[in-house]
């Protein structure tokens, strides 16, 4: 009796925390209810529709921890009941993730602003003006450019900094706290240590130091030929401690007794890297490659922080296009999110790329 | 062809101490089993040889050279791991291969070995296969192979037929005597088997908590036991032991017993009633429960049944004594005759 009402609960909290959801997420078209929260306590929380998908995302969870209990005491029977408890989470999907991306692309047809994206509707004419626009161009160009440094040069580099700070010591258990802080550091921070470190005009760190071996200062972030490197290496930089964790972690995974083997095997150091190593850390690798790829081409804060797109627009990147248009000029909406779904395209190409020509050689 | 030799090994793990002060000589070109209980230091020993878990302290020699700091590739040895430690990205072909192709073996040669060996261990229609798609028992076979193919001085194996059916063991088992007459190396064998110890080895190296207790032939380590933990290792059921009221300990294998239903005339002879009785087929085990202990007894007799009153009786020479150091009284002992009267198998 009393798991008939765990269940119960289950069911009529998962369909609440689903309406709640919708509602909440809806209830600004529907309605016209404000989105800008009243002033006031309970107004603040109550006038807008936050309140109603926390309250959903609550119960959804809630409700989903419950069902669980249920399912696993055996209760569960009905086809539908894994359906229902999944709901929360899926509505959720569909109104952050799902809806965005179709709004995106929806957008793209027409001609707007923020204030109102609809304006008119224009068709394809967006896609045309960009593959005509000389600045996304640059933009694209330099963006492949940087992912294409700046992924390489991260996987090179962790790797061979796990490598470095595999054994068990000390010292590298310092080092790789070391190298994962600046990891912690917002975007924008580390951009403004690096401006400093690499300041042409008041001799920064870097400059001094050069200068000191007696070679000239060299403008890093002011000339076109090193910004975008400029840029690249303060990410990586900021990257490395991550994914060398990320390494670290898996290479510890594999037995010790398997490298005794290949010694014994007359393995020498790059054949235990490349015949070991490198295939048993490979389901890591993988998901580090797309991820750093995926996070590559969404590049902007860096650069905007560091060189804002200059000089000219040699570190352009297509992200700083999308916030450029979207919300900068005026009725260029569309165009902006027609960059937004050239992008998104972009990553997802890759991503079935890599999944297409590499997923065969990961061993799991 | 190479001997191994250990002068004063220690080793510890961190504060714990393994080992102590180990001496050991493993002749070349023979067979050596080392058994012992769990924990002993088996493996521990094994990775010193292979040079891959070094000792604290000590010589490792080999041929009279020092190879204590020595490189293990270098070593010119062959390990299979206790837990097989095949490459798990690796093919069965690959893994057997692996070593081979390290040391720039023509193709051909590779090939024709490879073939061979996995047709000896039985898995030459698994070369394709990875080592998560095997049975633990195929797996320990193609760690087999992957040392086998290699030739070397000196095998070290760790338990390498442990997971293998009866039958398979015994045919393995033939393959590897076989395979170490035809090459002349050095093998070392680890074992919790003690069959397989008595059946495979030309000498035994008997280990308890980090230290040799005994080091000889089957016949030797068998006959004549140093001391009370060779003696009841060795041996199913293992050796009877009883106290003495002289402090020592009487002791007598199970299939040595004469059991009878009259009193013997002379010797040794002890008054006693069978608690169980298992037959075997072939032999009979009885337990008889005697006023200083119970004993095992292994006779070809079935006749008697459980709850019987018997009589067992030794002969003198099949008895052994302990002291109260757990350690062998032999005949020519100053405590010799003493014990053997207490026995009472003196005449
Ligand atoms: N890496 C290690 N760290 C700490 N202690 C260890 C380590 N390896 C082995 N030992 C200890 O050393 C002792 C000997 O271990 P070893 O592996 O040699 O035993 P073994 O004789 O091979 O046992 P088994 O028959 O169970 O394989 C054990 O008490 C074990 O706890
Ligand atoms: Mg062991």
């Amino acid at each position: 009796m009393k798991r008939m009402r765990v269940k119960f609960l289950a069911v009529s909290g998962s369909v609440l925390s689903v309406l709640l959801l919708l509602g909440g997420a809806l209830l600004i078209k529907i309605a016209g209810i404000s989105d800008i929260p009243q002033a006031g306590f309970p107004g603040a929380l109550l006038g807008g529709r936050y309140f109603l998908i926390i309250l959903g995302v609550v119960l959804g969870v809630a409700s989903t921890c419950l069902g669980s209990t249920a399912v696993e005491g055996g209760l569960q029977k009905k086809r539908y009941f894994p359906y229902l408890l999944i709901a929360p989470a899926m509505v959720f999907l569909l109104i952050f993730v799902v809806y965005p991306i179709l709004n995106v692309l929806f957008l793209s047809f027409f001609r707007g602003s923020v204030q109102n994206p609809t304006k008119e509707f224009v068709g394809l004419k967006n896609y045309i003006a960009l593959s005509e626009k000389s600045q996304f161009i640059v933009s694209v160009k330099n963006t492949f450019f940087y992912a294409a440094i700046f992924v390489t040069l991260v996987i090179v580099c962790s790797l061979l900094m796990a490598l470095w700070l595999f054994d068990d010591r000390k010292i590298n258990k310092f080092s790789q706290t070391a190298v994962f802080t600046p990891h912690l550091i917002a975007t924008v921070s580390c951009a403004f240590i690096w401006r400093w470190i690499m300041d042409f005009n008041d001799y920064g760190v870097l400059n001094t130091v050069l200068s000191l071996f007696g070679i000239s200062p060299v403008p890093w972030l002011e000339s076109s030929k090193t910004a975008m490197w400029a840029i690249i290496v303060m990410n990586v930089w900021k990257n490395i401690g991550y994914y060398t964790l990320i390494l670290i972690a898996a290479m510890k995974n594999i037995p010790a007794e398997i490298f005794e083997a290949a010694v014994l095997d007359n393995a020498s150091r790059t054949k235990r890297f490349f015949k070991i190593i490198l295939p048993m850390i490979s389901p890591q690798l993988f998901v580090t490659l797309i991820l750093l790829t995926i996070g590559s081409f969404n590049v902007f804060d860096s650069v905007n922080a560091m060189t804002a797109g200059g000089p000219g627009s040699s570190t352009e990147v297509i992200a700083r296009f999308i916030y450029l248009f979207a919300f900068g000029n005026v009725n260029s909406l569309g165009l902006g999110c027609s960059a937004a779904v050239f992008l998104m395209s972009i990553q997802l190409v890759l991503t079935a790329a890599y999944f297409k020509l590499l997923a065969r050689r990961v061993h799991y | 062809m190479a001997g191994i030799e250990f002068q004063n090994i220690c080793k510890s793990f961190g504060s714990a101490k393994v080992m102590e002060n180990l001496n050991l000589t493993i002749e070349d070109g023979k067979f050596t089993v080392l058994v012992g209980p769990s924990g002993c230091g088996k493996t521990t020993l094994l990775r010193i040889i292979a040079g891959i878990g070094p000792a604290s302290s000590g010589r490792c020699l080999m041929d009279g050279k020092d190879i204590t700091d020595l490189e293990p590739a270098k070593r010119g040895i062959a390990m299979v791991f206790q837990n097989y430690a095949l490459y798990p990205t690796m093919n069965v072909r690959e893994n057997i291969v692996f070593g081979l192709k390290n040391i720039r073996m023509p193709k051909e040669e590779r090939d024709k070995l490879v073939n061979e060996y996995s047709q000896i261990v039985g898995l030459l229609d698994q070369l394709q296969k990875s080592p998560s798609q095997l049975s633990g028992g195929q797996r320990q076979r193609v760690a087999l192979a992957r040392a086998m193919v290699k030739t070397p001085k000196i095998f070290l194996m760790d338990e390498p037929l442990s997971n293998l059916d009866a039958k398979l063991r015994v045919q393995m088992r033939g393959e590897l005597i076989e395979l170490q007459k035809r090459l002349g190396a050095t093998f070392v064998y680890v074992t919790h088997d003690q069959v397989e110890a008595m059946s495979m080895a030309d000498t035994i190296v008997l280990m308890n908590k980090g230290e040799i207790q005994q080091k000889g032939s089957p016949e030797e380590i068998y006959d004549d036991p140093n001391n009370v933990f060779t003696a009841q290792f060795i041996g199913t059921p293992p050796m009877n032991l009883l106290a003495m009221e002289n402090g020592c300990r009487l002791g007598y294998r199970p299939e040595v017993v004469r059991l009878c239903r009259e009193h013997a005339a002379a010797g040794y002879c002890a008054a006693g009633n069978i608690v169980t009785r298992e037959m075997l087929g072939s032999e009979t085990h009885y337990k008889v429960r005697l006023r200083d202990g119970d004993v095992m007894v292994k006779t070809q007799d079935k006749s008697f049944c459980a709850g019987e009153a018997v009589y067992i009786s030794v002969a003198a020479g099949d008895m052994y004594f302990f002291g109260p150091d757990e350690q062998r009284i032999r005949e020519g002992h100053a405590r010799y005759r003493e014990c053997l009267e207490a026995a009472g198998g003196a005449l």
